[in-house]
């Protein structure tokens, strides 16, 4: 039950502090403050909210681009071997997901009051479409890793095979014939059978960045061992570090992938992160002006006139001294 | 089929509706008030006041889709 006792003053500090650090977490003001009842309906309801939402959606919900379909930055159309509009179609795709931002995608202005997420978030997008992401070619570099998968390879006698292959993966820069290409070998195991496969030239490998938690490989085999001339393709998935994934903003397939596995959940779960985001907008304010009616809800007429009977006169007098409204300290001008 | 037990059902998107509606009536109501009693009836009242004006709403749809 409500009384009329005097409402009292809430002391908010340094409002401003208040409200960058409940920008940072939600609630963190209101602990600043010493709110703590309020800081943690906050942080329970909006954090719970918002990581549901990032739970339901894969934790690939947070963009503010929409991710383009396909490669639009200037091509070297030199590099390509352009027999028809299909063949290029292909050796786009072969390229891998495009990393060129597109339009404005309006639901991360929603989540933006969480600056919990939003803060990785920026910082991962700066490092998802920074130049030096780039698909593995021959002009990253040398690369050097273990790696599980499988190979595909049909050998000088016309017999197809598919073996899995666990092992180091290197491979380096040479000039070829056709200039510079990629040479290499994965030392390891296969079936339990020790296994060296020579590989060179046409190497497709995700950048280091990106949504998923895996890259993709894939490079031609051209002998097992020394001698045996095969004609295949290794095929691998190579693990990111959670550096590397959490928080990325997904590419087109990555996104169509989700359309296609949560169907109108991924909505849903956009929907969880949007709300959760406004309402830290209502906490922040909170922090940086008090609540926004009063101390406590006003007192029904019915109650105050049984309580006005038993009050003396001087707690009567108390309490309209106060003001019901902005029962605040510091209060930003 | 009845129906009803499409509300029923575990994975029906629906029931969202209720942790959300939890979150929305305790965040809303905290911001107006600071007192704790305040807070909790007011939430309270909130979820009420959502819950069945979104009942009501699927009432209609349901009543409207009837038979298509």
């Amino acid at each position: 039950m409500s009384d009329s006792s005097p409402e009292p003053k809430i002391d908010l500090k340094n409002p401003i502090v208040a409200a960058l650090l409940g920008f940072l977490v939600p609630g963190g003001g209101h602990f600043y403050q010493g709110r703590t009842f309020k800081g943690v309906i906050y942080l329970v309801c909006i954090l719970s909210l918002f990581i549901w939402g990032m739970q339901i959606g894969h934790w690939q919900l947070i963009y503010r681009y929409e991710p383009n379909k396909t490669f639009d930055f200037d091509v070297d159309s030199s590099q390509f071997e352009m027999f028809d509009e299909n063949d290029l179609r292909r050796q786009l795709e072969e390229l891998g997901p495009s990393r060129t931002r597109g339009r404005t995608h309006w639901g991360y202005f929603a989540q933006l009051p969480v600056g919990l997420f939003i803060i990785p978030e920026y910082i991962q997008e700066g490092r998802y479409y920074s130049p030096d992401n780039l698909p593995v070619t021959p002009e990253s570099g040398s690369f050097d890793e273990q790696v599980s998968g499988s190979l595909e390879y049909v050998n000088d006698e016309g017999k197809e095979f598919r073996v899995p292959v666990t092992g180091q993966l290197k491979l380096s820069v040479q000039e070829g014939e056709f200039g510079r290409e990629m040479v290499g070998s994965i030392t390891g195991q296969s079936d339990g059978e020790e296994i060296d496969v020579r590989l060179r030239g046409d190497v497709r490998m995700d950048p280091p960045v990106g949504a998923k938690h895996y890259r993709n490989l894939r490079v031609n085999a051209i002998a097992l061992g020394e001698s045996e001339i095969i004609d295949g393709v290794l095929t691998a998935q190579l693990d990111r570090s959670v550096f590397n994934w959490f928080l990325v903003p997904p590419d087109h397939q990555t996104l169509e992938g989700l359309h296609a596995d949560l169907g109108k959940k991924f909505t849903l779960a956009e929907v969880f992160t949007w709300v959760a985001g406004l309402l830290n907008v209502l906490a922040i304010w909170d922090a940086y002006a008090g609540p926004a009616y009063g101390y406590r809800m006003p007192i029904r007429k019915k109650d105050s006139s049984e309580e006005e009977e038993s009050e003396s006169e001087e707690e009567a007098a108390a309490s309209e001294s106060e003001p019901a409204k902005s029962p605040t300290e510091n209060q930003p001008t | 089929m009845n129906h009803w037990s499409l509300l029923a059902e575990s994975e029906n998107i629906l029931w969202y509706i209720l942790p959300i509606a939890v979150g929305v009536s305790l965040v809303y109501s905290a911001s107006r008030y600071e007192e704790k009693e305040s807070i909790l009836r007011r939430a309270i009242k909130l979820f009420f006041q959502i819950t069945i004006f979104m009942f009501v709403v699927f009432c209609v749809l349901w009543i409207l889709s009837f038979r298509l």
